[in-house]
Protein backbone atom coordinates (compact mmCIF):
# COMPACT_ATOMS: atom_id res chain seq x y z
CA UNK A 1 0.00 0.00 0.00
CA UNK A 2 1.58 3.67 -0.94
CA UNK A 3 2.06 6.24 1.43
CA UNK A 4 -1.42 8.63 2.00
CA UNK A 5 -0.67 11.86 -0.16
CA UNK A 6 -2.81 13.93 2.47
CA UNK A 7 0.30 15.50 3.36
CA UNK A 8 0.19 17.39 0.35
CA UNK A 9 -2.11 19.14 -2.18
CA UNK A 10 -1.27 17.48 -5.12
CA UNK A 11 -3.25 16.18 -7.77
CA UNK A 12 -0.76 13.87 -9.55
CA UNK A 13 -0.65 15.07 -13.54
CA UNK A 14 -1.15 11.38 -14.71
CA UNK A 15 -4.56 10.89 -12.85
CA UNK A 16 -5.92 14.30 -14.01
CA UNK A 17 -5.10 13.22 -17.55
CA UNK A 18 -6.27 9.30 -16.75
CA UNK A 19 -9.44 11.16 -15.98
CA UNK A 20 -9.81 13.64 -18.62
CA UNK A 21 -8.72 10.63 -21.08
CA UNK A 22 -10.95 7.61 -19.92
CA UNK A 23 -13.72 8.61 -17.29
CA UNK A 24 -16.45 10.29 -18.52
CA UNK A 25 -18.69 9.97 -15.62
CA UNK A 26 -18.60 9.34 -12.05
CA UNK A 27 -20.61 5.70 -12.40
CA UNK A 28 -17.88 5.04 -14.83
CA UNK A 29 -15.32 5.35 -12.38
CA UNK A 30 -16.31 3.63 -9.51
CA UNK A 31 -17.31 0.43 -12.13
CA UNK A 32 -13.76 0.36 -13.10
CA UNK A 33 -13.00 0.78 -9.19
CA UNK A 34 -15.11 -2.36 -8.66
CA UNK A 35 -13.19 -4.13 -11.56
CA UNK A 36 -9.86 -3.04 -10.60
CA UNK A 37 -10.41 -4.42 -6.11
CA UNK A 38 -10.84 -7.90 -6.96
CA UNK A 39 -8.76 -8.51 -10.51
CA UNK A 40 -9.41 -12.29 -10.87
CA UNK A 41 -13.28 -11.92 -10.27
CA UNK A 42 -15.82 -12.18 -13.36
CA UNK A 43 -19.15 -9.90 -12.71
CA UNK A 44 -22.26 -10.10 -14.53
CA UNK A 45 -23.27 -6.83 -15.78
CA UNK A 46 -26.83 -6.65 -13.84
CA UNK A 47 -25.10 -7.82 -10.65
CA UNK A 48 -22.89 -5.09 -10.92
CA UNK A 49 -25.51 -2.91 -11.46
CA UNK A 50 -27.16 -3.86 -8.42
CA UNK A 51 -23.83 -3.36 -6.51
CA UNK A 52 -23.28 -0.09 -7.58
CA UNK A 53 -27.17 0.97 -7.74
CA UNK A 54 -27.49 1.70 -11.63
CA UNK A 55 -29.55 0.16 -14.11
CA UNK A 56 -28.13 -2.84 -15.35
CA UNK A 57 -28.13 -1.12 -19.16
CA UNK A 58 -26.59 1.29 -17.81
CA UNK A 59 -23.71 -0.79 -16.65
CA UNK A 60 -23.70 -2.94 -19.92
CA UNK A 61 -23.09 0.57 -21.51
CA UNK A 62 -20.15 1.26 -18.83
CA UNK A 63 -18.67 -2.14 -19.37
CA UNK A 64 -18.76 -1.71 -23.35
CA UNK A 65 -17.23 1.55 -23.29
CA UNK A 66 -14.27 -0.01 -20.66
CA UNK A 67 -13.84 -2.60 -23.09
CA UNK A 68 -13.08 0.21 -26.12
CA UNK A 69 -10.75 1.37 -23.52
CA UNK A 70 -9.08 -1.68 -22.82
CA UNK A 71 -9.63 -1.44 -19.14
CA UNK A 72 -11.28 -4.58 -18.85
CA UNK A 73 -12.44 -7.54 -21.33
CA UNK A 74 -15.42 -9.58 -21.67
CA UNK A 75 -15.55 -12.89 -19.78
CA UNK A 76 -16.69 -16.51 -20.53
CA UNK A 77 -20.14 -16.14 -21.43
CA UNK A 78 -22.57 -13.36 -22.15
CA UNK A 79 -22.80 -10.29 -20.01
CA UNK A 80 -19.76 -11.11 -18.29
CA UNK A 81 -16.68 -8.60 -17.58
CA UNK A 82 -12.97 -9.28 -16.34
CA UNK A 83 -10.30 -6.37 -14.89
CA UNK A 84 -7.81 -6.45 -17.38
CA UNK A 85 -5.93 -3.18 -18.54
CA UNK A 86 -3.79 -2.85 -21.68
CA UNK A 87 -0.07 -2.66 -19.67
CA UNK A 88 0.89 -2.72 -16.46
CA UNK A 89 1.78 0.86 -16.45
CA UNK A 90 -2.37 1.46 -16.57
CA UNK A 91 -2.75 -0.73 -13.90
CA UNK A 92 -0.10 1.11 -11.82
CA UNK A 93 -2.40 3.76 -12.59
CA UNK A 94 -5.38 2.72 -11.50
CA UNK A 95 -4.40 1.52 -8.73
CA UNK A 96 -2.82 4.76 -7.70
CA UNK A 97 -6.49 6.44 -8.75
CA UNK A 98 -8.31 4.03 -6.66
CA UNK A 99 -6.18 5.39 -3.67
CA UNK A 100 -6.23 8.55 -4.41
CA UNK A 101 -9.82 8.52 -4.81
CA UNK A 102 -10.32 7.29 -0.92
CA UNK A 103 -8.58 10.07 0.71
CA UNK A 104 -10.06 12.66 -2.14
CA UNK A 105 -13.01 12.02 -3.10
CA UNK A 106 -14.00 15.43 -3.71
CA UNK A 107 -11.49 16.18 -5.63
CA UNK A 108 -11.47 13.54 -8.31
CA UNK A 109 -15.08 14.12 -9.13
CA UNK A 110 -14.74 17.64 -9.53
CA UNK A 111 -11.60 16.64 -11.61
CA UNK A 112 -13.64 14.22 -13.75
CA UNK A 113 -16.79 16.67 -14.46
CA UNK A 114 -14.24 19.81 -15.06
CA UNK A 115 -13.11 18.60 -19.12
CA UNK A 116 -9.83 17.44 -20.42
CA UNK A 117 -7.02 18.76 -19.66
CA UNK A 118 -6.26 22.45 -20.56
CA UNK A 119 -3.16 22.32 -23.12
CA UNK A 120 -1.97 25.84 -22.67
CA UNK A 121 -2.20 25.68 -18.94
CA UNK A 122 -0.08 22.82 -19.32
CA UNK A 123 2.29 24.69 -21.01
CA UNK A 124 2.85 27.48 -18.23
CA UNK A 125 2.97 24.67 -16.00
CA UNK A 126 5.95 23.30 -17.41
CA UNK A 127 7.69 26.17 -16.61
CA UNK A 128 7.38 25.48 -12.56
CA UNK A 129 10.63 23.94 -11.37
CA UNK A 130 8.96 22.19 -8.54
CA UNK A 131 7.05 19.78 -10.65
CA UNK A 132 3.18 19.22 -10.26
CA UNK A 133 0.90 22.23 -9.15
CA UNK B 1 30.13 42.30 -24.50
CA UNK B 2 28.51 40.92 -27.47
CA UNK B 3 29.54 37.22 -26.89
CA UNK B 4 28.55 36.69 -23.57
CA UNK B 5 25.01 38.12 -24.53
CA UNK B 6 24.86 34.94 -27.12
CA UNK B 7 25.78 32.32 -24.82
CA UNK B 8 23.34 33.84 -22.17
CA UNK B 9 20.13 33.82 -24.53
CA UNK B 10 21.61 30.11 -25.65
CA UNK B 11 21.68 28.94 -22.03
CA UNK B 12 17.51 30.71 -21.03
CA UNK B 13 16.61 29.10 -24.56
CA UNK B 14 18.26 25.36 -22.99
CA UNK B 15 16.17 26.21 -19.35
CA UNK B 16 13.36 26.56 -21.82
CA UNK B 17 14.03 23.02 -23.73
CA UNK B 18 14.72 21.14 -20.62
CA UNK B 19 11.68 22.39 -18.71
CA UNK B 20 9.33 21.84 -21.70
CA UNK B 21 10.79 18.36 -22.79
CA UNK B 22 10.50 17.49 -19.06
CA UNK B 23 6.90 18.74 -19.08
CA UNK B 24 5.94 16.78 -22.16
CA UNK B 25 7.31 13.52 -20.67
CA UNK B 26 5.26 14.06 -17.53
CA UNK B 27 2.14 15.17 -19.62
CA UNK B 28 2.08 14.27 -23.63
CA UNK B 29 0.54 17.28 -24.33
CA UNK B 30 1.99 17.76 -27.98
CA UNK B 31 1.99 21.63 -27.87
CA UNK B 32 5.39 20.87 -25.46
CA UNK B 33 7.08 19.09 -27.49
CA UNK B 34 6.97 21.22 -30.43
CA UNK B 35 7.53 24.66 -28.06
CA UNK B 36 10.71 22.21 -26.95
CA UNK B 37 12.18 21.85 -29.93
CA UNK B 38 11.61 25.62 -31.14
CA UNK B 39 14.16 26.34 -27.81
CA UNK B 40 16.58 24.11 -29.01
CA UNK B 41 16.61 25.42 -32.03
CA UNK B 42 16.70 29.17 -30.90
CA UNK B 43 19.90 28.13 -28.52
CA UNK B 44 21.55 26.92 -31.83
CA UNK B 45 20.45 30.04 -33.66
CA UNK B 46 22.26 31.95 -30.76
CA UNK B 47 25.46 29.50 -30.46
CA UNK B 48 25.37 30.26 -33.93
CA UNK B 49 25.46 34.12 -33.88
CA UNK B 50 28.30 33.37 -30.89
CA UNK B 51 30.71 31.68 -33.51
CA UNK B 52 30.30 34.05 -35.84
CA UNK B 53 32.04 36.27 -33.46
CA UNK B 54 34.84 34.55 -33.18
CA UNK B 55 35.14 32.20 -35.87
CA UNK B 56 34.91 33.62 -39.32
CA UNK B 57 33.22 30.97 -41.59
CA UNK B 58 32.16 31.26 -45.33
CA UNK B 59 28.96 29.65 -44.57
CA UNK B 60 26.15 31.32 -46.43
CA UNK B 61 23.91 33.09 -44.29
CA UNK B 62 20.77 31.62 -45.35
CA UNK B 63 22.46 28.00 -43.62
CA UNK B 64 22.80 30.14 -40.77
CA UNK B 65 19.58 31.30 -40.26
CA UNK B 66 18.22 28.03 -40.67
CA UNK B 67 18.10 27.04 -37.36
CA UNK B 68 16.00 29.75 -35.81
CA UNK B 69 13.85 29.76 -39.00
CA UNK B 70 13.18 26.40 -38.69
CA UNK B 71 12.72 26.70 -34.63
CA UNK B 72 9.99 29.54 -35.43
CA UNK B 73 8.01 27.54 -38.01
CA UNK B 74 7.55 24.08 -35.68
CA UNK B 75 6.39 26.53 -32.63
CA UNK B 76 4.13 28.02 -35.17
CA UNK B 77 3.08 24.48 -36.12
CA UNK B 78 2.62 23.54 -32.38
CA UNK B 79 0.62 26.09 -31.67
CA UNK B 80 -1.82 26.30 -34.71
CA UNK B 81 -2.17 22.56 -35.01
CA UNK B 82 -2.29 21.77 -31.27
CA UNK B 83 -4.01 24.74 -29.29
CA UNK B 84 -7.71 24.65 -29.20
CA UNK C 1 16.95 35.44 -49.91
CA UNK C 2 18.18 36.77 -46.79
CA UNK C 3 15.47 39.08 -46.44
CA UNK C 4 12.91 36.77 -47.09
CA UNK C 5 14.04 34.24 -44.36
CA UNK C 6 14.66 37.39 -42.36
CA UNK C 7 11.10 38.54 -42.87
CA UNK C 8 9.39 34.93 -42.82
CA UNK C 9 11.21 34.73 -39.23
CA UNK C 10 9.85 37.82 -38.48
CA UNK C 11 6.29 36.69 -39.14
CA UNK C 12 6.74 33.72 -37.57
CA UNK C 13 8.06 35.81 -34.04
CA UNK C 14 4.84 37.93 -34.41
CA UNK C 15 2.17 34.78 -34.91
CA UNK C 16 3.63 33.28 -31.49
CA UNK C 17 3.49 36.69 -29.80
CA UNK C 18 0.12 37.10 -30.56
CA UNK C 19 -0.56 32.99 -29.99
CA UNK C 20 0.81 34.09 -26.39
CA UNK C 21 -1.32 36.86 -26.22
CA UNK C 22 -4.58 35.20 -26.73
CA UNK C 23 -3.36 32.23 -24.54
CA UNK C 24 -2.39 35.64 -21.72
CA UNK C 25 -6.00 36.41 -22.45
CA UNK C 26 -7.41 32.95 -21.77
CA UNK C 27 -5.88 31.70 -18.68
CA UNK C 28 -4.30 34.99 -17.04
CA UNK C 29 -1.06 33.56 -16.43
CA UNK C 30 1.45 36.39 -16.65
CA UNK C 31 3.84 34.24 -17.78
CA UNK C 32 2.24 34.43 -21.50
CA UNK C 33 1.97 38.20 -21.49
CA UNK C 34 5.80 38.06 -21.05
CA UNK C 35 6.52 35.51 -23.76
CA UNK C 36 4.56 37.54 -26.07
CA UNK C 37 6.59 40.42 -25.19
CA UNK C 38 9.70 38.30 -25.72
CA UNK C 39 8.57 36.99 -29.07
CA UNK C 40 7.79 40.35 -30.04
CA UNK C 41 10.84 41.79 -29.42
CA UNK C 42 12.55 39.20 -31.18
CA UNK C 43 10.63 40.63 -34.36
CA UNK C 44 11.42 43.85 -34.03
CA UNK C 45 15.05 42.44 -33.51
CA UNK C 46 14.84 40.89 -37.47
CA UNK C 47 12.92 44.28 -38.77
CA UNK C 48 15.40 46.48 -37.56
CA UNK C 49 18.29 44.11 -39.32
CA UNK C 50 16.28 44.29 -42.14
CA UNK C 51 16.47 47.92 -42.21
CA UNK C 52 19.77 48.64 -41.07
CA UNK C 53 21.33 46.40 -44.04
CA UNK C 54 23.60 44.28 -41.63
CA UNK C 55 22.24 40.62 -41.06
CA UNK C 56 24.24 39.43 -38.63
CA UNK C 57 23.25 40.99 -34.76
CA UNK C 58 26.59 40.58 -33.99
CA UNK C 59 27.41 43.48 -35.81
CA UNK C 60 25.21 45.59 -34.47
CA UNK C 61 23.55 46.87 -31.06
CA UNK C 62 20.23 45.01 -32.19
CA UNK C 63 21.69 42.08 -29.94
CA UNK C 64 20.83 43.98 -27.23
CA UNK C 65 17.34 43.70 -27.86
CA UNK C 66 17.44 40.36 -28.34
CA UNK C 67 19.27 40.09 -24.70
CA UNK C 68 15.92 41.81 -23.16
CA UNK C 69 13.63 39.53 -24.77
CA UNK C 70 15.91 36.31 -23.43
CA UNK C 71 15.76 38.39 -20.13
CA UNK C 72 12.37 38.84 -20.07
CA UNK C 73 11.78 35.20 -20.84
CA UNK C 74 14.19 34.31 -17.32
CA UNK C 75 12.26 36.70 -15.88
CA UNK C 76 8.69 34.69 -16.72
CA UNK C 77 10.05 31.85 -15.47
CA UNK C 78 11.32 33.04 -12.41
CA UNK C 79 8.12 34.94 -11.41
CA UNK C 80 6.42 31.12 -12.57
CA UNK C 81 8.36 29.91 -9.69
CA UNK C 82 8.00 32.51 -6.62
CA UNK C 83 4.20 32.07 -6.56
Amino acid sequence: MEPPTLVTNDFPYELKQFLALHIESLAQLETLLVFQRDPERQWIAHELARELYITADMCRGICADLVNRRLIVPGDSLDRYRYAPADPSVDKLVGQLAQFYRERRVAVITAIYSGPVNKVQTFADAFRLRGEE
Amino acid sequence: MPGGVFILCAATCLLCAIMLFRGYARTHVRLLFWSGLCFVGLMVDNLMLYADLFVTTDVLVIWRKLPGFVALVLLNFGLIWESK
Amino acid sequence: MELFIMGAIMMASLTAATFFLRFWRETGDRLFAIFSLAFALLAVTRLGLALSREHTEGDTSWYWVRLVAFLLILAAIVDKNRR
